[in-house]
């Protein structure tokens, strides 16, 4: 990112984890206002634990959180989500609300008018959502919810888009069209993006990528960077057959 | 006709049921808490409309209304009180059985203090002495009163939770707390009013309780307790619309019984729950009770 940019995000030697299994050391993450950020790593590398400690479902333990300047790793999640972070779960949908309750609860708080407003948007946005907006969430596919995922995190207008692992569970089919569906998302909706991500493929959404590895940061960098990295090439590329 | 008795009064008696159960599955269902003392709240809505109307005359009714704001405010202490501390703990379930038992026998030794061990009732006739026809049959006026106000506080219940934001809210804690958590949801704001309206739930159900058990002792409410989380089990943890189904079939299964075989009266209902958890483990309407 360069020096002079606006940081959407910037993360200072973060640490976390859970009873006394520390997960997450002395990590450092920083996202411009309109960049888009993928970090890398394998199962159990505490990819999900960065994003949980970012929006404050899990305490940090060390290091600084600033979102636009404004330093939130105090802040009650509720607050963190009002500052305008969106956050998508592995799981990304309440299974036992409608489509359009789903919808409804990404802009929980919101006025009733602008949320309608906002819904209507984008659904023209993602034609998948709207025609099963009036059905029940559980009886989606895997990649429907996903997609009613990131416009359900789209609703609240957010600053930054956050991301776990969203090709978790799908078919490389719906992998292509969840990627598709984010880029479209960064061309018209405009947020900053953070994606925790396995998958490859999600590096066509990434200006930057970070590796994660051991709860530790390995890489940081652009794509072309990571593919320079000849261990790294091997590591993640080589396994995709890229 | 017997059977034709049976339905309607099962029917009646379900929504009873459904209402006593509620409360109780809402709390589970947000807080992951089994409060062990639900039925001693019933019982203390009972006492409440015998105490208001043996000394004020104030009609059961009116106390229905009177019971809901202390009710809510109640459980919302009683929240962050013991709640919070309890669903911050290592096993919330657990512990909830530990604190919640205790709480059921302090109340049930205050309300031994305070009101005796005799049973105490209002007579059904507050609601007139005779029987009401329907479909042919008599039906006791106190149990239609009672089903009626049943049926009514299970209406404005479920309008709250599917066409209200605070009760979309809750349903979303129900079904995923962390990616409530994550849309901004405040879960101890939530899961404090969920309290007190369980409390409220309860309070009323101890006062019809009095016209479709016929009274009330401080020793009942265990089984009130037992009998509520046989039909919110019966119905599905966690889903409001599976307790109202559970109750209507605990009601037809007791009714039906004790029409036909009394004997077998106090086992059908609890025979028809085993075979559903047998054929359907999360319950008639249940899928899972928790979605991560």
């Amino acid at each position: 990112m360069p020096e002079q940019a606006e940081k959407c995000l910037e993360v200072r030697g973060l640490g976390a984890g859970y009873g006394s299994l520390q997960v997450l050391w002395d990590f450092d993450l920083e996202i411009g206002a309109e960049e888009s950020v993928v970090v890398l790593g394998p199962n159990g590398a505490g990819k999900s634990t960065l994003l949980k400690t970012l929006l404050g479902l899990l305490p940090a333990r060390t290091g600084s959180i600033s979102f636009f300047g404004r330093r939130i790793e105090g802040l009650r999640t509720s607050q963190r989500v009002r500052a305008g972070i969106a956050y998508m779960s592995e799981v990304g949908i309440f299974p036992e609300l409608s489509v359009e309750e789903n919808l409804l609860m990404g802009g929980y708080g919101l006025p009733r008018a602008r949320l309608r407003r906002r819904i209507d948007e984008l659904c023209q946005l993602f034609p998948e959502v709207a025609r099963t907006r009036r059905g029940p969430a559980w009886k989606l596919s895997g990649g429907q919810r996903k997609m009613v995922g990131v416009a359900k995190a789209l609703v609240a207008d957010p600053r930054l888009l956050v991301l776990d692992e969203p090709s978790a569970g799908l078919s490389p089919v719906y992998v292509s069209s969840v990627v598709e569906a984010l880029a479209r998302t960064r061309r018209e909706a405009g947020p900053a993006l953070l994606v925790v991500e396995q998958n490859m493929k999600f590096l066509a959404v990434a200006e930057r990528v970070y590796v994660i590895e051991g709860g530790r940061l390995r890489f940081q960098g652009t794509v072309p960077e990571l593919e320079a990295d000849d261990s790294l090439r091997r590591a993640y590329f080589g396994l995709q057959g890229a | 006709m017997l059977w034709l008795f049976a339905l309607i009064a099962g029917v009646l008696f379900g929504l009873y049921y459904g209402l006593a159960a509620l409360g109780l599955n809402l709390i589970f269902g947000v807080m992951r808490m089994v409060n062990l003392a639900h039925g001693d709240v019933i019982m203390l809505g009972g006492f409440a409309a015998v105490l208001l109307f043996d000394r004020f005359g104030v009609n059961p009714l009116v106390t229905v209304l009177l019971v809901i704001p202390p009710s809510l405010l109640v459980g919302y202490l009683t929240y962050y009180l013991l709640g919070r501390r309890v669903q911050r703990s290592r096993d919330p379930e657990m512990m909830s059985l530990v604190m919640f038992f205790g709480v059921s026998q302090v109340i049930e030794a205050v309300a031994v203090i305070a009101f005796g061990n005799n049973e105490a009732s209002i007579t059904s006739a507050v609601f007139g002495a005779r029987p009401f026809s329907i479909a042919g049959q008599g039906v006791p006026g106190a149990w239609l009163v009672s089903a009626g106000v049943g049926l009514v506080a299970l209406l404005l219940l479920f309008l709250y939770l599917y066409r209200t934001s605070l009760g979309r809210a809750t349903r979303a804690i129900m079904s995923s707390p962390d990616e409530a958590r994550a849309v901004g949801v405040n879960p101890d704001r939530i899961s404090a009013l969920t309290f007190g309206i369980g409390v409220g739930l309860a309070a009323i159900a101890g006062i019809l309780s009095l016209f479709m058990i016929g009274g009330t002792t401080p020793s009942e409410g265990v089984d009130l307790t037992v009998t509520a989380f046989a039909v919110i089990v019966l119905g599905g943890l966690g889903s409001p619309m599976g307790t109202f189904l559970g109750g209507i079939v605990f009601g037809l299964a007791l009714m039906f019984t004790q029409t036909f075989a009394p004997a077998w009266s106090g086992f059908a209902p609890f025979a028809i729950l085993l075979a559903i958890m047998l054929l359907r483990p999360t319950g008639l309407l249940g899928r899972t009770v928790r979605s991560v």
